[in-house]
């Protein structure tokens, strides 16, 4: 080997974490630009499709309720309600309420969500009893989020700017374009329309019965 | 018990058994008035009929005890121990806000009939006594006729 290829091609270390660093940042002298721009706008294409592919899996109903903590409490409860099934068949699913439509949003919430994977793991609501006695505080977390987004993910559906109120009803015309003008949004009201309510007496007093035995 | 009482047994068991299911299958034919009447068991019943709500215009009550009809949807309204969806927009807290008819003070009194700080465990349940009023008719003819100090027209 003559002293001008050594110095064209500089010679590998033999092995370990050096030697692949070494070939990650040696420019290519075999492949053309144009090859390696098509074969990496191929594979990014497949990569890019391939994780969009698995995120839409995790937004699927079946997805959700494969596990029981989900299957076993909040399903049941969402079967009985009107965004399930009704007279249309136009129906929202859990992720149409609980995850976000555009990008940056979503994703955070799916890594916000992997936290659900350790409290499965924790086994922190694996029975119905502790799934209760935490109800209020996980159903407190959505309606938190709902109020910060303006109620982000009912809008996507239901749009004030949309609503014919002279198709509706007398009360619900009067009480939403009060809620319009007093800038009040969805879940301000619409709470425990898909699931169960938790306890709301801590929230609303006037909802429990009697009054003296909780006052005393 | 020797063996031929045993028998004996037996066969008075048998003979009171065909007896009674004798007696029971002439009481069939003779229409034994049961809640099925006379429909054999697989033949299904027609579904009873749903009536519609009316929201709008609340209907005049027909005495002067009638607890007053709802004059909108209640179904899969969530009253329980946890929450009241009633409560969320008819409680003295909430009516305002709502622009909803207020519960009756009557409904504060408790068994002893003093009176409580909220509705009283006693009138709870709203839709015990609070229905959506519907188009029903009576499933009887009757003669009754609704005070004319309630009714306008």
């Amino acid at each position: 080997m003559s002293k001008d290829q050594q110095d064209r091609e500089p010679t590998l270390p033999k092995r370990g974490v050096r030697r692949w660093w070494a070939i990650w940042r040696r420019p290519s002298a075999r492949f053309s630009l144009g090859g390696l721009l098509v074969i990496g706008v191929a594979v990014g294409i497949v990569l890019w499709g391939g994780f969009h592919t698995v995120v839409e899996a995790t937004n699927t109903e079946t997805f959700c309720v494969s596990c029981h903590e989900m299957g076993d409490n909040v399903y049941p409860e969402y079967k009985m309600t009107g965004h399930y099934a009704n007279r249309t068949g136009v129906r929202a699913t859990c992720s149409d309420c609980h995850v976000p439509d555009s990008w940056g949003a979503k994703i955070m919430r799916k890594i916000v969500a992997s936290r659900e994977l350790w409290h499965t793991a924790m086994g922190s609501i694996d029975t119905p009893e502790k799934f209760e006695a935490k109800r209020l505080e996980l159903a407190q977390r959505v309606w938190d989020t709902m109020e910060r987004t303006d109620s982000r993910e009912c809008r996507n559906c239901h749009d004030f700017g949309y609503m014919d109120y002279m198709d509706q009803s007398d009360r619900a015309l009067r009480r939403h374009q009060q809620a319009e003008a007093q800038g009040e949004t969805c879940i301000d009201c619409h709470k425990g329309i898909a699931h169960r309510l938790p306890d709301m007496t801590g929230l609303d007093p006037s909802q429990a019965p009697g009054g003296l035995e909780a006052d005393g | 018990m020797n063996h031929s009482r045993m028998k004996a047994t037996a066969g008075w068991s048998g003979l009171l058994l065909i007896v009674v299911s004798l007696m029971a299958s002439l009481a069939w034919a003779g229409g034994m008035d049961s809640l099925r009447q006379a429909k054999p068991l697989d033949a299904g019943d027609l579904p009873p009929q749903v009536h519609r709500f009316e929201e709008g215009d609340r209907y005049a009550r027909d005495y002067v005890q009638q607890p007053p009809l709802v004059p909108h949807e209640v179904e899969r309204y969530q009253i329980d121990t946890r929450a009241n969806r009633c409560l969320s927009c008819h409680s003295w807290a909430n009516y305002r806000q709502e622009m909803a008819p207020k519960v009756s003070r009557t409904h504060f009194q408790g068994r002893d009939g003093q009176d409580q700080a909220n509705i009283s465990a006693r009138y709870y349940f709203c839709n015990q006594c609070h229905v959506p009023q519907t188009d029903a008719r009576p499933l009887i003819d009757n003669h009754f006729q609704p005070l004319r100090t309630l009714h306008a027209d």
